[in-house]
């Protein structure tokens, strides 16, 4: 069966060719005028709308540049920036596409140990001036990372039903026993929120220097905190006549918006975002306590094989600035890394008066799979 | 070359592109999980430590034995409301009948993770039924959120248009004049049900039954969303051994017992297709 003669056939493929050649040859000569970067990152989609917002605010400060943003969602299994980068450099190659890459710091841990101390660029003030505006500093990374975001878990609660929110794990953990029903923390094994109650219920007990080792001798020192947990237990939000750790973080903040728990611990930048379109009440409210719950900053790395440092400086340079960390506190509602009186008065108002004063985190390594597997093997199994 | 064999080698070069990216994509993963479950990760050698560990936990085995109750019970209760559903479908004259006929298969549109929000929203003890009874004065609590029960209803609402759409497939294949000559010889219905309709569509509500039963053993977002923190359905902790303990080994095992009991449930299906073979003889 013969639908096209030959001679069409021959005329379609030279019209494709033509078409592929001309776009070809246009991209090449867009390109050569421009430095193209690639930004890697992954996460759930808010962190892709931000960056792009992030993006475009730049690339209108710095046509020159051309940032590609490489997002890898959350959950998809694919391979990302961190891993590739660490194969990259083991495999010998001697330069690499990926120019800049956001980073947590257990990643940079990572990319440190597994792909040699000198694998990152040193960013320091002088290829990159707004670096002095920046507080945080990334325990893991030094001065080859920036810090440009951060988050933390802390108390949120429904201000209509409790007026003195506890300041103190010890307050908390009153609170909770003579509040029967009304507190709910997530399964850990889904959500950092969860997690963050756990790990500290065992860390408040032992000495600071734990929170930031993997060495396993800690692991026999968590049985006060998993007591802790054991006692708590009957106390905690009960649904179908059993005590439940709802799925994911957004479980408990489901049971916070109907008012069925009063307080839960949870991410700062999540109750504020959804507060600010109104899925939680506005009488939620969040507070600190001390010690606090853990949370984190976002880094940012430059590969030291990329070859267009000197644009990835101008993109820090621009992340580093109060325009740049606006996007950030507007879009994510992430907590600012510069001092927030660099902010404008009403980005500042988006995060409801939090003032954080600083990041606890912890950096356990395998130590954390081993504590969620005996939370889920001692704590789920309750009755 | 003759323009017989020419054909054949077309035939196989078109299906090559397809077979070997499943060969390399579905296939060769298996195997190599596969080897990894009888790998002992400290060693590298072939043994059977992960295994052992699997079933020495009583944990774990509690996982095995709360999946296949929840699995069993959804497969029973699917087939047990899918087949009237179908008989009522196929032979059922009303305007009502027609109308089910078209909206039965609505839910194999709706994609899971809405579907099990939406039943969450429903049956949570302070969801849309406890609100709408609360109206009247009664607080209903469903308490169906992290039981099994809850899992095996959201279950139901995602296989049951699925039975029923092979189940009455096979009905329609019946022809009417069977049907019709055995009412002229003075069979009653509920004989024409025994006599031709059940022995012509039993094969088919099997097959119904071993699908859904391979497709609920793995089931991951209704019980991860619905299920209780212990025990789980192996959906749920095939994903925690891996993504959250890192653990691949010990999922590799996991993954392979889930695959043999899916292979068991595969077993009976062959099985049944071959005593057709003998029947038909």
């Amino acid at each position: 069966m013969k639908l096209l003669s030959r001679k069409t056939m021959a005329k379609a493929f030279g019209l494709i060719a033509g078409l592929l050649v001309s776009t070809l040859s246009v991209y090449a000569s867009g390109s050569s005028e421009k430095t193209t970067i690639n930004l890697y990152t992954s996460g759930s989609d808010n962190v892709r709308v931000t960056w792009e917002a992030v993006l475009a605010a730049f690339k209108e400060k710095n046509p020159d540049i051309n940032v590609n943003l490489q997002f890898l969602a959350s959950g998809t299994g694919g391979q990302g920036g961190v891993d590739r980068l660490i194969s990259a450099i083991k495999a010998g190659q001697k330069t690499t596409d990926i120019d800049i890459l956001e980073t947590a710091d257990n990643d940079i841990g990572r990319i440190l140990t597994e792909a040699g101390k000198d694998s990152l660029a040193v960013i320091d003030a002088s290829k990159v001036p707004n670096v002095k505006n920046i507080m945080q500093k990334s325990s893991v990374g030094g001065n080859q990372a920036i810090a440009f975001r951060g988050t933390t878990v802390l108390v949120a609660y429904d201000s209509a039903k409790i007026t003195t929110p506890p300041k103190t794990p010890a307050e908390l953990y009153a609170w909770i026993k003579s509040n029967p029903g009304r507190f709910a923390y997530n399964d850990p094994t889904t959500g950092g929120s969860g997690a963050s109650f756990v790990v500290t219920a065992a860390y408040n007990f032992l000495p600071p220097e734990a929170l930031t080792s993997n060495d396993p001798s800690w692991k026999t020192k968590w049985d006060q905190g998993f007591n802790l947990l054991k006692e708590l237990h009957p106390y905690f939000y009960k649904a179908s006549g059993k005590v439940q750790y709802p799925a994911k973080n957004q479980g408990t903040l489901d049971l916070l918006a109907t008012g069925e728990v009063w307080m839960i611990p949870a991410w700062a930048d999540m109750v504020l975002d959804q507060k600010s379109r109104n899925l939680l009440p506005q009488t939620i409210r969040l507070t600190q306590i001390e010690p606090a719950f853990t949370g984190g900053i976002q880094t940012m790395v430059v590969p030291a094989l990329s070859s267009k440092k000197e644009a990835s400086y101008k993109l820090l340079n621009f992340i580093a600035s109060a325009e740049g960390q606006q996007i950030f506190v507007e879009k994510m509602k992430a907590i600012p890394v510069i001092d927030t009186t660099m902010l404008a008065k009403s980005t500042i108002d988006m995060l409801s008066g939090l003032q954080v004063k600083g990041f606890r985190t912890y950096t356990i390594g395998k130590l954390g799979d081993d504590m969620m597997r005996r939370w889920q093997e001692e704590i789920a199994t309750l009755p | 070359m003759n323009e017989n064999t020419k054909k054949k080698i077309l035939g196989i070069l078109l299906i090559l592109p397809a077979f070997s990216l499943t060969m390399a994509v579905v296939a060769l993963p298996i195997v190599q999980a596969v080897i990894l479950s009888f790998t002992d990760v400290d060693t590298g050698v072939f043994s059977l430590v992960n295994y052992q560990k699997l079933f020495s936990n009583v944990h774990a085995v509690k996982n095995v034995y709360y999946t296949l109750h929840i699995v069993i019970v959804t497969v029973v209760l699917t087939i047990i409301i899918a087949y009237p559903l179908s008989l009522y479908l196929s032979f059922g004259k009303s305007r009502f009948a027609r109308m089910m006929g078209k909206l039965y298969l609505i839910p194999r549109f709706i994609p899971g993770i809405v579907a099990v929000y939406a039943i969450m929203g429903i049956v949570r003890d302070s969801g849309a039924l406890n609100r709408l009874f609360m109206q009247v004065g009664i607080n209903l609590k469903p308490s169906l959120m992290y039981t099994p029960q809850g899992i095996v209803l959201a279950n139901l609402w995602f296989n049951i248009p699925f039975a029923a759409m092979l189940i009455s497939a096979s009905m329609s294949g019946i022809s009417p004049s069977l049907l019709e000559s055995a009412q002229d010889v003075g069979a009653s219905s509920f004989r024409i049900f025994r006599k031709i309709i059940f022995p012509l569509t039993a094969k088919s509500a099997l097959v119904a039954a071993v699908f859904v039963f391979m497709g609920n053993i793995g089931s991951f977002t209704t019980p991860f969303l619905m299920g209780a923190n212990a025990p789980r359905m192996l959906g749920v902790a095939l994903y925690q051994e891996f993504s959250v303990f890192y653990n691949p080994a010990a999922a590799a095992a996991l993954s392979t017992v889930m695959f043999l009991l899916s292979a068991a449930a595969g077993g009976v299906y062959i099985y049944s297709m071959m005593k057709e073979e003998n029947w038909q003889k």
